[in-house]
């Protein structure tokens, strides 16, 4: 399944993949602190991703479980990425990811191993 | 109809602010039209008028005098039938106006509240969608931020649902950047906060605001959408003077590049809000290039410009002040209700006891029997029309005009006109009936009296009699 998620909706998602299943009161309160959302807009964020299918809301208390996991979300953003900007290629983003200067010898170290796992 | 002189008068403003516009854009302060679009919303919005001699209506209004003198001279020939004429087609008029009075008001208060309703919705839509954005986190935005406090709570956020950057919110405001900003240009990046601030600092949400209820009240005149549309685009143009005067004249071709750059992304037109809008972005181009350091000489004509266009265009003559400030808050109810109290022959007349007053020969503190003026000439065997009762001329609002027709013998004597006006009662005649007009007793012995006019038989028959002595 393939659903595509905003930033404000990966926000609430953030939260599910680190706590597991929260009450829509507290996914709530902890946002307000976080990112400033009136509940009213933590819920409609909420109501948003249990529309898409990405949300299972459970009485009582609203208790929120997510339907989709963290490596199904980056495996779509990055196909999509890859789509888009790398012509499908994804040969291509691994160079382009190897070519930042900004990436550490530790990072590109791993990276190397990770190449050579997959040949 | 208030509302319809209300939309006449400003919309000959905004034709003027328009012309304006259109030949002196480039060469005045932007904040000029800002000003005289604010001039005309109050003109729009504000159900009253400031009266002074300069105003065009002074003009039109002499001019008008001028043409009706030539006209009575040249049509003179045959006034007696044309003012009969015109009674009855007053008469008529009146009839058929009432009616289409109720089925515009329906009208347009349906087109009002669709106006508002979509308005509303597509402002609480976006705004919902606005509420989700998260705090920006990049460290350029909150070091500028810090350099630059607010009186207000201002915060900056940013979106993955927007295309160009804006600000909303009227207390707690919020800018808003899209999260494809190119937040490694801080040149760019600074130039748009600056151009937001600036929207935030002149409480620019609340001018569309108010341009939103002056295209919702007046939706029915297309000037008024015009103005809408000239407006937003000035608040613009001035808020990017302003910024171009914050960085630096020297500044303005990479400004006007940063406008350009964000143009490429924009996506959708969303109203009450600040973004940039699409069909003017040329206009804006234009106009920061052409951006020139105010002289004292443009000062000068941008205040001669905005105080004359304001006091010839947007107030009204003085004569038709004095009429249309009674005339706006007061309906023809309200009206008569204040002519009759007013004027000082209006006395308490118990209505139930009159037939027995005439019976007994009842009369006034004058002396005079009294009975409503239809019973009068019933008694005296007349029949007697209401031919029109006129209580909304704005030229003439503390007066009601009562026009009858008098019938003997199945042959029409012609119309009697009595004009009931605030502290006097002038009786005017059309047909010579009741020529005996300014006559002492004449002011002290006629009652208006619930919209009865009550008048002794005695002096009935004297003005009949005039008339009947007259060649």
């Amino acid at each position: 399944m393939e659903i595509k998620l905003f930033d404000s909706e990966l926000k609430v998602m953030d939260i599910l993949w680190k706590e597991g299943d929260t009450t829509a009161k507290r996914i709530a309160k902890i946002l307000k602190e976080q990112v400033g959302w009136s509940k009213t807009t933590t819920y409609t964020v909420i109501k948003k991703c249990v529309d898409k299918g990405a949300i299972g809301r459970y009485d009582p208390d609203f208790v929120c479980h997510p339907l989709v996991t963290r490596e199904q979300t980056r495996e779509l953003e990055t196909t999509e990425l890859i789509n888009k900007m790398y012509d499908g290629a994804a040969d291509q983003l691994v160079v382009s990811i190897l070519g930042r200067t900004n990436l550490s010898s530790e990072e590109i170290k791993r990276l190397k191993e990770i190449v050579s796992k997959l040949e | 109809m208030e509302i319809l002189k209300m939309s006449l008068s400003a919309s000959v403003f905004i034709l003027a602010i328009a012309i304006i516009r259109a030949f002196a854009l480039h060469r005045l302060p932007k904040r000029t039209f800002y000003v005289l679009w604010a001039v005309a919303l109050c003109r729009l919005l504000i159900p009253f008028s400031v009266s002074s001699l300069f105003s065009i209506y002074t003009l039109a209004n002499i001019l008008k005098t001028h043409f009706s003198t030539m006209d009575t001279t040249v049509t003179g020939m045959a006034p007696i039938n044309i003012g009969t004429a015109a009674e009855t087609i007053n008469a008529s008029l009146a009839k058929t106006a009432s009616k289409d009075i109720s089925i515009f008001m329906v009208v347009w208060v349906i087109g009002l509240l669709a106006c508002a309703l979509f308005f509303l919705a597509t402002h609480l839509r976006w705004r919902r969608e606005y509420k989700t954005a998260l705090p920006a986190e990049n460290e350029f935005v909150k070091a500028w931020q810090r350099s630059h406090p607010t009186r207000r709570k201002v915060e900056i956020r940013q979106s993955d649902r927007l295309a160009t950057p804006l600000a909303y919110g009227i207390f707690r405001s919020v800018i808003l950047l899209p999260k494809g900003t190119d937040w490694t240009n801080e040149q760019h990046l600074e130039y748009i906060l600056i151009h937001e601030l600036v929207h935030i600092q002149r409480f620019d949400t609340l001018m569309k605001l108010f341009l939103v209820a002056a295209v919702c009240v007046h939706w029915f005149n297309p000037l008024v959408w015009r103005m809408y549309v000239l407006a937003n685009r000035d608040i613009e143009l001035s808020c990017d003077e302003a910024v171009v005067r914050t960085v630096g004249e020297n500044m303005k071709s990479a400004y006007a590049l940063a406008l350009i750059g964000l143009e490429e992304k924009r996506s959708s037109i969303i109203p009450l809000v600040n973004n940039f809008s699409k069909n003017a972005i040329e206009e804006r181009i234009v106009a920061i290039m052409k951006m020139k350091k105010t002289s004292i000489i443009t000062l000068v004509a941008a205040v001669l410009i905005v105080t004359g266009a304001s006091i010839g265009f947007a107030t009204e003559s003085p004569a038709s002040t004095a009429a249309t400030t009674s005339s706006r808050s007061e309906s023809s109810t309200e009206r008569l209700a204040r002519i009759e109290t007013n004027t000082p022959s209006a006395r308490p007349v118990n209505e139930k006891a009159l037939p027995e007053y005439w019976k007994m020969g009842a009369l006034n503190d004058k002396g005079v029997p009294y009975l409503p003026l239809v019973t009068t000439a019933e008694n005296l065997g007349y029949t007697v029309n209401v031919v029109s009762k006129n209580i909304d001329n704005p030229q003439y609002p503390n007066t009601v005009e009562y026009n009858y027709e008098l019938v003997k013998d199945g042959k029409s004597l012609g119309i009697a006109s009595l004009d009931i006006s605030d502290g006097k009662v002038v009786t005017s005649m059309i047909d010579g009936i009741f020529c005996n007009t300014h006559d002492q007793a004449t002011h002290t012995s006629i009652v208006l009296q619930n919209d009865t006019i009550y008048m002794p038989a005695q002096f009935f028959k004297e003005a009949l009699d005039t008339v009947n002595k007259l060649p």
